[in-house]
């Protein structure tokens, strides 16, 4: 065999994939994306109710949800400020 | 996806980007050709090249939004897939040795004798022989067919190293396939 057709047999050396090859990547695109999803869905979910949680044992404790009672500074308004400064 | 072969593939990325991710199998089937011809030319193994390709589409539909349109969509997924092919190689390399792609191309050799013996088997064979350098110049350069200035932006190489490794690759390449047929002819 001439090796002189190398050039113009190079040319012939092309492929392709089995037709399905789009629906097998989409697949795996949408397998990832399934994988990723729950994860956020799972972490923002326990964020949400550890916040519902404060809110709810700051209410039991306070009586009310406002500012001062989520900053905790609800008791320092409420009681004497003459018997705190005596104290410092 | 028959309706969708006449839109342009700037307007398909647009799309695509916009939420109508369905659309991207289109960019598959459209690019399915030169991603199998650079994995199968590169890696010499359908299976290897199978994997890789779905690698580099799962690679391109994420980096989609990134893509800035200064070359073509064919470029731009071809120069993916060298990077696959490059990396690929390196870690079968590192894991198999190099006597691995030295068998695989014997094994070539042994399929093809039992069949008729075919010049496309022989060349690949001959890839198998080939450095990564000179291999993915000719891969671009003589079998996809992207011109000198092209294959240097898609190996980010200057022009010269694309020309020198293509002069080199080529040579090779004759000494590999004169073996080699005088081994067939012995």
């Amino acid at each position: 065999m001439n090796t002189n057709k190398k050039e113009h047999n190079l040319a012939e050396m092309q492929y392709t994939y089995s037709s399905n090859i789009g629906k097998e990547v989409m697949l795996q695109i949408k397998k990832q994306k399934e994988l990723y999803l729950p994860n956020t869905n799972w972490l923002l979910t326990r964020v949400a109710a550890s916040i519902l949680l404060c809110l709810a044992l700051i209410y039991i404790q306070d009586g009310s949800i406002s500012y001062d009672t989520i900053i905790g500074i609800e008791l320092l308004y409420s009681s004497n400020t003459n018997e705190i400064l005596n104290y410092l | 996806m028959q309706v969708h072969k006449s839109i342009s593939d700037n307007e398909l990325i647009e799309r695509i980007t916009s939420g109508e991710e369905d659309l991207f199998e289109e960019i598959i089937n459209r690019y399915q050709g030169a991603v199998a011809t650079t994995t199968m030319n590169m890696l010499c193994d359908a299976e290897d090249s199978a994997e890789v390709g779905q690698q580099v589409f799962i690679q391109v539909y994420r980096s989609l939004a990134r893509f800035r349109k200064q070359s073509s969509l064919k470029t731009y997924i071809t120069r993916i897939a060298i990077n696959h092919c490059i990396n690929f190689l390196k870690r079968r390399k590192n894991f198999f040795g190099r006597s691995y792609e030295l068998n695989k191309a014997r094994n070539v050799r042994i399929k093809s004798e039992a069949n008729q013996f075919e010049y496309k088997e022989l060349l690949n064979q001959a890839f198998q022989n080939l450095d990564d350098k000179h291999r993915s110049v000719i891969v671009l350069r003589m079998i996809q067919g992207y011109s000198t200035i092209e294959t240097a932006e898609i190996l980010d190489v200057p022009k010269g190293t694309v020309l020198s490794r293509l002069a080199r690759g080529m040579d090779k390449l004759k000494i590999i396939l004169e073996e080699e047929l005088k081994y067939e002819h012995q």
